[in-house]
């Protein structure tokens, strides 16, 4: 028996005004996998990934992630719960400097709470530390350790994508969604960045879910490729087989956009 | 003709700087709760002086309508000041930036009009009267036991005033050196980068706005002690907007800043009571207007950031 997939995404549906932007999408994504989500611009997958992670509510559709929905939770308690995205767009804490950007994703820490920091101002020192160990250890990992006591806005943007990655795992995710995580980043960051995800996984069975347009990274590096066009799910194989599946090539070529898609 | 002259000689008076001192305290410590929530959460609270009134208001109502002991209205006050930003918080703190803003100052002009025509409760324009008897007591047994002169009599207001400020000042440092602090400045810079990180930004901008109603509270009972009466005219929007001058001068995110804004925006206001000029009170009042736009023009063009702010900082914030 297969084992029960990590994140399972059913029916989802999403209008902006006129422009169904999600159209009834679902898939899979197995427990351990490398998982690729691709499609052409507009094909609906960083909303999908909004949606996912509770930051965009859907009109319909099930979300659920090991084994208990999460349709209508809000967007920190699902990360809480071990579902961690990254976006687009690095969203670094820029007056922060790149130790403080780790230790906001220290979890379980009693020194976040109003009370506790009035009340037993000195009951939070020893988790401090512990997270500020932690952090330290993942930005030497990251070959950021140099940099700990910078402002995070000072970093280049290849920097930044690392710095998102690296702070994401101070939460302990059990499932990475990364959306297009080699966007701007040259081609050195690149490799570690995926030497990262390969580690993660083999070592900590993180589970990843990316969004890619690098389409050597999605081939070489993904166990399952999902396709997105128009909002819904058109192919989800493995990376041989989808790149072979005319629908697949139809849709980025756009050869058959007058039809509905099959 | 009148002539144009200035007399410096009020500035060497002791009288002088007591006032000044006690306003400089009570507008700090106002001014520390609003830096708590812009300098350090990026939540534009435009309403703080409704907090100031809130708080002086129900301390007020508390000792003279109902009784209480001036002593227990102050934490029942500083309770419903809270409960207040609370309730104002949990609607609008969802808002986008500018528009919690204008709801901050709808609520502070709301709580000023509701004061001015609640007559029953708040003597409306008439005032509220009384309510410091327990503190003249000791008001003037503080005045005899260090033999001060008549002119003197406010020294003990200025010495509470300023230990109020010290500890809140202490209070409000140590919570933005925690990690709670950090939390804040995490929400300043992008909430959802942090909300993506498992913390629930929105509980932490309605702490942050909790806090900034407590703190506020507690300038209104100073406040109120210094006028000895109060009316709806001691809370108009201005209050907040000078308040919010201090702030920038001394500098955002800077708890230290604010007592220097606070005490060089409180020097220019109470220093041109004593300019000896051919104007109208009116116009004098106008005037003071018109030299904290200086100072605020002065300190934007020569050091952005304020006078205790980080230059760093406020370029990432952009």
């Amino acid at each position: 028996m297969a084992e029960a997939p990590i994140l399972t995404v059913e029916d989802v549906h999403l209008r902006f005004g006129g422009v169904h932007a999600v159209a009834g999408a679902g898939f899979h994504v197995a427990r351990g996998s490398v998982t690729a989500l691709i499609g052409p611009n507009g094909a609906g997958k960083t909303t999908l990934f909004n949606v996912v992670t509770g930051f965009v509510r859907a009109e319909r559709g099930r979300v659920s992630y090991d084994g208990a929905p999460v349709t209508r939770r809000p967007p920190h308690a699902i990360a809480a719960r071990g579902m961690v995205r990254t976006f687009q767009l690095t969203k670094t804490l820029a007056a922060l400097t790149v130790l403080e950007n780790m230790l906001i994703a220290a979890p379980r820490h009693p020194g976040e709470r109003l009370t506790t920091v009035l009340v037993r101002p000195r009951a939070w020192r020893r988790r401090e530390r512990e997270a500020r160990a932690r952090a330290l250890e993942l930005l030497d990992d990251f070959g950021l350790g140099g940099t700990a006591g910078d402002y995070a806005g000072t970093l280049s943007g290849g920097q930044r994508k690392l710095l998102e990655l690296a702070r994401a795992l101070m939460i302990e995710p059990r499932l990475l969604l990364l959306d297009e995580p080699m966007a701007g980043v040259n081609p050195s960051l690149g490799r570690r960045l995926l030497e990262h995800m390969e580690r993660l996984r083999a070592e900590q069975g993180v589970t990843f879910l990316f969004i890619e347009h690098d389409m050597e990274v999605v081939m070489n590096h993904s166990d399952r490729v999902i396709v997105m066009a128009e909002g819904q799910v058109i192919a989800d194989d493995e990376p041989h087989a989808v790149r072979a599946d005319p629908r697949v090539i139809d849709a980025y070529l756009g050869a058959r956009r007058q039809e509905p898609p099959a | 003709m009148t002539t144009l002259a200035v007399s410096l000689s009020a500035f060497g008076r002791p009288e002088f700087w007591i006032g000044v001192g006690i306003l400089v305290a009570i507008y700090a410590i106002l001014t520390l709760g609003l830096q708590l929530n812009i300098g350090y959460t990026g939540i534009y609270n435009f309403g703080q002086v409704g907090f100031m009134a809130v708080g002086a208001y129900a301390m007020a109502v508390l000792v003279v309508e109902a009784g209480w002991s001036f002593w227990a209205s102050l934490p029942a006050a500083t309770l419903i000041a809270v409960a207040f930003a609370v309730l104002l918080g949990l609607p609008t703190l969802r808002l986008r930036t500018h528009y919690f803003a204008i709801a901050t100052i709808a609520f502070a002009e709301i709580v000023r009009y509701v004061i001015q025509n609640a007559d029953g409760l708040t003597g409306g324009s008439q005032g509220v009267l009384g309510f410091e008897i327990a503190w003249q007591t000791i008001a003037l047994s503080l005045q005899a036991d260090l033999g001060l002169a008549p002119e003197l009599a406010l020294v003990p207001l200025l010495i509470v005033a300023w230990v109020t400020l010290a500890v809140l000042f202490a209070v409000l440092l140590a919570l933005g050196r925690s990690p709670w602090g950090r939390m804040l400045r995490a929400v300043r810079e992008d909430e959802d980068a942090v909300r993506a990180l498992g913390k629930n930004a929105y509980a932490y901008k309605l702490q942050s706005f909790a806090v900034a109603g407590a703190v506020g509270a507690v300038s209104g009972y100073l406040l109120a002690l210094y006028l000895s009466f109060l009316s709806p005219d001691a809370f108009l929007a201005s209050v907040t907007f000078i308040s919010f001058a201090m702030l920038i001068v001394g500098g955002l995110g800077s708890f230290p800043g604010v007592v220097v804004g606070a005490f060089i925006v409180q020097v220019v206001l109470e220093g041109t009571r004593y300019l000896q000029l051919p104007l109208t009170d009116h116009q004098v009042a106008s005037l003071r207007y018109i030299l904290i736009g200086l100072v605020l023009i002065l300190v934007m063009a020569l050091r952005p950031q304020g006078i205790l702010g980080r230059r760093q900082e406020m370029v990432l914030r952009g």
